[in-house]
């Protein structure tokens, strides 16, 4: 513990620089992904539309989620070179007596205890913080990965995975939003007010309060000599180097093998005038009923017997098919063209089985 | 003969308020401004309905117009006794020259040449009363049609008739019946329909008419991106109706289910958009159909199609893609183990954490204010 008069160092440039990447991508990831949960609300809406549409906050949510992704891959390499080559003692990972400190921190609040547990550098609270955000966030990858893409995982998965991702995506979302929102936010801003995330140092006092035992403690002798921690260091550049990239590949691959939930093609549209039936034969019956339907009646009479001076009669049609839907298609000097559109090829096949059924007049 | 007048005039008020007391059809309420109104308009004297059939009643008459085309002349007083504007009108009998206003004679000729432009230079009348209808059509994809020269769009005489003009929504089929006249091939798709064919053949007084779905005078355009992403809300106003699904013993949760998937939440959010984006977000009608519904049943036609269905949109779909598809049900525990123990899983966990978050800080708030403590 390095002291001096405004406070104790508490985190590196680095590690705060970690830290508020990774708050842009969290926030980035919130901002974006919770509207999609809660697609109903009125928030939600007004915030789609501020951030100019659905389709466009699903990809600036998959940026931000490539910026997670680096961030969670940044983290585990440097905690593996800090355990492994520098051989530090894993400060954040769980132990029985966190447990206790939040046990003997409560009674301390509600009169219970009359000291304050002294805790670690890392105390209780903090580990919660830590720990629920990194499952969340490996477990939010894993699940973000799926839905990323769905067609390769039912390839591999039964396919009630994808919703199962999607929901546990959701309700983890959910859980670390308010985790993080209540837990960490009241940690850092209420119950302390700390800025050692912006300074790096913590002012005595709140050493003191929260970090007494660390502040207590003498700095532990390192594990490896000098030269152990070169030895380590030549041997993990490489071997982390390879793995990155190895990595950084096949994420890129995953990134890009399909784009399922982002791009759909175009929908067919549907000619709602003009069902394709294939019918073979004509039915006499539909045809007259056709025959007031479509209109034909207004130029040709209600009895298909023509009009004086005007449309001819078609009673007893003696042409084929073939002519008379080229008729019907294509018009003639008064007769306006019909497209299939307008008159399905059923429909005419209807028409023509009418008219060349009656008599003529 | 002043006397005689006021008197007259009193009956007419008096008739009014009985009316507008006892008023219980839906087409008495409709209905801008009350008929009185426009027989006093400009306070001329019209002729009755008797003295236009001096000559209206004779038998045989037609007119030939331009085109050929022959329209009666001869009007039959009982058809029109027996129409929504004859005896049982609440507001009283409509005369001949409420609605033909050019009953001066000798009538001032008519330019019309043909039968289709005549019907379109008299639908107009109908505004003097159905002022809120006969905008709204106009407004309507009918409307727009009809401005952009398809002069077969329907107006209003179109679908009720003239003379003979019959309550629109009795017999309910007759709604759709109406539609058909025009829209035939999508009425024949409709009738072999579970909707259509509960209408026709069972007098179902619960399934969806053509308007109940299309809207009755606003009639909008079908085919817009607009339509299409709102269209879920259509479905939803029968299929989310607890009530309403209890009397077929259907489930609500088709829609909840819907909107929880990742399709549903896409639509409510894209709806609010004012894009006329590529519309290709699916809805229901994309895996149900439009007018050709078909009954579900067990699901199994639903889920041989479903494949090509997913392709529509997911051309490189694999063969296992839409077994993601977990249905519209809520997931079981045999069902879907999954997902349930994901679900159970985050209905436990965010309560009880955030819960357990909570009553810590309250602890620590406590302390802090009742006895000073953590600072």
């Amino acid at each position: 513990m390095s002291k001096n008069s405004a406070g104790v160092q508490r985190f590196s440039p680095r590690q705060r620089f970690e830290h508020w990447v990774l708050m842009v991508a969290f926030l980035g990831l919130a901002l974006t992904g919770l509207p999609q949960k809660y697609a109903e609300q009125d928030w939600s809406q007004t915030l789609v539309s501020l951030m100019d549409g659905v389709e466009n906050i699903r990809v600036v949510h998959r940026v931000f989620a490539v910026l997670l992704l680096i961030v969670i891959a940044y983290h585990v390499t440097i905690v593996v070179y800090k355990l492994w080559v520098l051989g530090k003692s894993a400060s954040l990972a769980p132990r029985r007596r966190d447990f206790r400190d939040a046990v003997d921190w409560i009674k301390f609040n509600v009169h219970l205890k009359h000291q304050r547990p002294a805790m670690p550098h890392y105390n209780f609270a903090e580990k919660l913080d830590y720990w629920i955000s990194v499952t969340g966030l490996a477990f939010l990858a894993l699940t973000g990965l799926i839905l990323w893409n769905p067609i390769l995982v039912t390839d591999l998965l039964p396919g009630e995975v994808v919703p199962a991702a999607q929901q546990a995506h959701a309700g983890e979302a959910l859980f670390m939003v308010l985790a993080i929102g209540l837990w960490h936010l009241y940690g850092v801003f209420i119950k302390q007010f700390n800025l050692s995330m912006l300074t790096g140092k913590l002012s005595q006092q709140q050493m003191e309060q929260e970090h007494a035992e660390a502040l207590a403690s003498e700095a532990p002798t390192p594990k490896y000599a000098a030269a152990e921690i070169q030895k380590r260091r030549q041997r993990f550049y490489p071997i982390a180097g390879v793995i990155l990239v190895v990595l950084a590949a096949g994420m890129y691959w995953l990134l890009t093998t399909e784009d399922t939930a982002l791009e759909t093609v175009p929908r067919q549209e549907v000619q709602l005038f003009a069902p394709d039936l294939n019918l073979q034969e004509g039915d006499a019956n539909v045809g007259e009923a056709l025959w007031g339907t479509l209109r034909c009646s207004r130029c040709h009479g209600t009895e298909a017997a023509g009009v004086p001076d005007g449309a001819p009669g078609l009673r007893g049609l003696e042409l084929t098919f073939d002519e008379f839907i080229l008729q019907v298609r294509e018009g003639g000097e008064e007769m306006p063209a019909f497209s299939h559109l307008e008159v399905s090829d059923v429909y005419v096949l209807h028409l023509w089985t009418w008219l060349t059924s009656l008599s003529a007049s | 003969m002043l006397n005689k007048k006021y008197l007259l005039i009193g009956i007419g008020l008096a008739l009014i308020v009985l009316a507008l007391l006892t008023k219980t059809s839906v087409q008495a309420t409709e209905m801008t401004p009350p008929h009185q109104a426009v027989l006093q308009q400009d306070g001329e004297q019209k002729p009755t309905n008797a003295y236009c059939l001096l000559c209206h009643a004779e038998a045989g008459q037609v007119w030939e117009l331009p085109s050929g085309e022959t329209l009666p002349l001869t009007i039959d007083p009982a058809i029109l006794a027996d129409s929504v504007h004859g005896t049982a009108n609440p507001a009283g009998p409509v005369a001949c020259a409420d609605c033909h206003q050019n009953y001066r004679y000798p009538h001032p000729a008519q330019t019309s040449q043909s039968a289709r432009e005549f019907r379109l230079e008299r639908y107009g009348t109908c505004r003097i009363c159905h002022e809120e209808q006969y905008l709204a059509a106009q407004d309507s994809t009918h409307g727009a049609a009809l401005r952009a020269g398809q002069q077969d769009a329907a107006v209003c005489i179109d679908c009720h008739g003239g003379h003979d003009i019959q309550p629109p929504k009795e017999p309910r089929e007759r709604i759709s019946l109406t539609c058909g006249q025009c829209h035939g091939a999508i009425f024949e798709t409709y009738t072999d329909s579970v909707h259509g064919k509960a209408l026709l053949e069972e007098n179902n007084p619960d399934v969806p008419t053509c308007t109940d779905c299309h809207g009755v005078h606003t009639i909008v355009k079908p085919t817009t991106v607009s339509f299409r992403a709102h269209s879920p809300e259509l479905c939803g106003d029968c299929h989310g109706d607890d009530d309403l699904m209890s009397k077929y013993d259907m489930s609500t949760g088709v829609m909840d289910s819907y909107l929880t998937d990742f399709h549903g939440s896409t639509v409510v959010l894209f709806a609010e958009e004012e894009s006329e984006d590529t519309g290709n977000k699916a809805v229901c009608i994309d895996c149900h159909g439009t007018h050709n519904i078909q009954e579900v049943g067990d699901g199994k036609a639903v889920r041989e199609n479903l494949l090509a269905t997913c392709r529509q949109c997911h051309p490189n779909a694999s063969d296992n893609f839409p077994s993601a598809w977990v249905g519209h049900y809520e997931p079981t525990l045999k069902e879907n183990p999954l997902l349930t123990l994901v679900n159970w899983f985050y209905k436990g966990i965010i309560p009880f954490g955030i819960g357990a978050f909570g009553l810590m800080i309250v602890t620590n708030l406590f302390g802090r204010r009742i006895f000073g403590r953590g600072r």
